[in-house]
């Protein structure tokens, strides 16, 4: 699945994938480095992506979480986590096997 | 008066007897043998007789007799022509002679390798047809896959345009409208509850529900697996659509509680349901977890 920005928005966007292995923060539309958390558990994980976003900026970013079938439990903790720090989100739905595409800052996905 | 006995021959008789019977056997197979030899004997056949030979032996000394003086005529006629020859030629006749010679037995060996080359030259020829056919197969094959190419990026860019989405700001807001339960698992899609044509809820939907358990406060219920509107078929997605249309998106939104089994296929039912202009509230949920519906207005979506 490719992902482009939403026309007409000011705030940086951050698509985080959620999958079994690792959580991966794809920079949306902007210049900005591939964030990995690939620690073994993925409660520890939701902690580490929790104090990677304790850094970043309400007001300017937001998160489009990708769920997949793996980590519905911890999906729940994470939303309200980012929730209380005062993000915005929104979340998608995802198989275990298909891929995501972010696409360049100068460019859409593809 | 006693008859009279008839009186027995005496043993000279019998002995005289007995002597004829045999020669007269033993005769009878000599004469049998001597038939039978003459009769089952090729060689006796064949063999010639000495007269016979006699006269084949007289026949073949008058042959090679005559055979003799041919050839004696012969050698004589080769000697003539060879002093004739002698006689007239010159030196130069003779090289020349000797150059023909050669040169047809040069005329010989070229015409036995042209021979070879048109042979090899028919294989080559051969072998050219066949690489010609191959080639237009080739071409054949090319053109197919340059079509089959186009038809691929044609897809697949009808693919991407269909998978790229915007990534749309979230508003996850609160809404008073209506809640329309829609339950994905198997990869299908089952309303939750019947409804009338304007809408109002009538009770659980029991074509595609069957109740696990009845605990008075509330029931339990499963989908059946072979009912609903499966995601993935084009006919289901049109029939899933117009039987969205009966609800108002204006009035209405859709609580999508998608089982983890079904996340491969909500992409589509997205797409469709916000075709359609529906807002959606999102449960992804996981075996084991029960989803309640105390009924009620007012949700947050996106």
């Amino acid at each position: 699945l490719a992902y482009n920005p939403a026309p007409g928005t000011s705030k940086k966007a951050w698509l985080v994938d959620l999958s079994a292995e690792r959580f991966a923060a794809l920079p949306l539309g902007h210049a900005a480095a591939k964030i990995e958390f690939a620690e073994r558990s993925i409660s520890s994980r939701v902690s580490a992506f929790a104090r990677w976003a304790e850094g970043r900026n309400p007001h300017q970013e937001y998160f489009v979480l990708l769920v997949r079938p793996a980590v519905i439990q911890s999906f729940g903790q994470l939303r309200t986590a980012l929730e209380k720090m005062g993000f915005e989100i929104g979340f998608d739905l995802l198989g275990a096997g298909q891929k995501v595409t972010a696409p360049s800052p100068e460019g859409t996905a593809s | 008066m006693r008859p009279r006995r008839k009186a027995l021959p005496n043993s000279l008789e019998l002995l005289l007897d007995t002597i004829c019977n045999t020669f007269g056997g033993v005769l009878f197979l000599a004469i049998l043998v001597s038939l039978m030899l003459r009769l089952s004997s090729p060689l006796r056949e064949d063999v010639p007789t000495v007269e016979a030979l006699q006269k084949e032996m007289l026949a073949l000394e008058s042959q090679q007799e005559d055979v003799f003086a041919r050839l004696e005529t012969l050698r004589l006629a080769a000697a003539s022509q060879e002093t004739m020859v002698d006689r007239f030629t010159t030196p130069d006749i003779a090289q020349l002679l000797a150059e023909y010679h050669e040169r047809r037995a040069r005329r010989d060996r070229l015409m036995s390798e042209r021979a070879i080359l048109l042979r090899q030259i028919a294989k080559g020829q051969l072998k050219t047809s066949r690489l010609a056919e191959k080639v237009k197969e080739l071409d054949r094959a090319l053109a197919s896959a340059v079509a089959e190419k186009s038809e691929a990026e044609v897809a697949l860019r009808s693919e991407l345009g269909w998978r790229a989405q915007a990534a749309r700001l979230p508003r996850v807001r609160s809404t008073f409208k209506r809640e329309v339960g829609l339950i994905v698992r198997y990869g299908r899609a089952y309303f939750w509850h019947r409804y009338d044509r304007s809408g109002k809820r009538l009770g659980l939907n029991t074509d595609d529900f069957v109740i696990v358990e009845d605990r008075g406060s509330h029931v339990e219920t499963a989908p059946k697996p072979y009912a609903g509107y499966p995601i993935k078929e084009a006919d289901a997605q049109v029939a899933l659509a117009n039987r969205l249309r009966d609800f108002d998106k204006h009035t209405s939104y859709l609580a999508l509680v998608v089982w983890e089994d079904s996340f491969e296929v909500f992409q589509t039912l997205k797409k469709l349901v916000v075709d359609l202009g529906f807002e959606y509230r999102l449960m992804p949920t996981p075996f084991g977890e029960s989803i309640m519906d105390r009924g009620g207005r007012g949700s947050h979506v996106q």
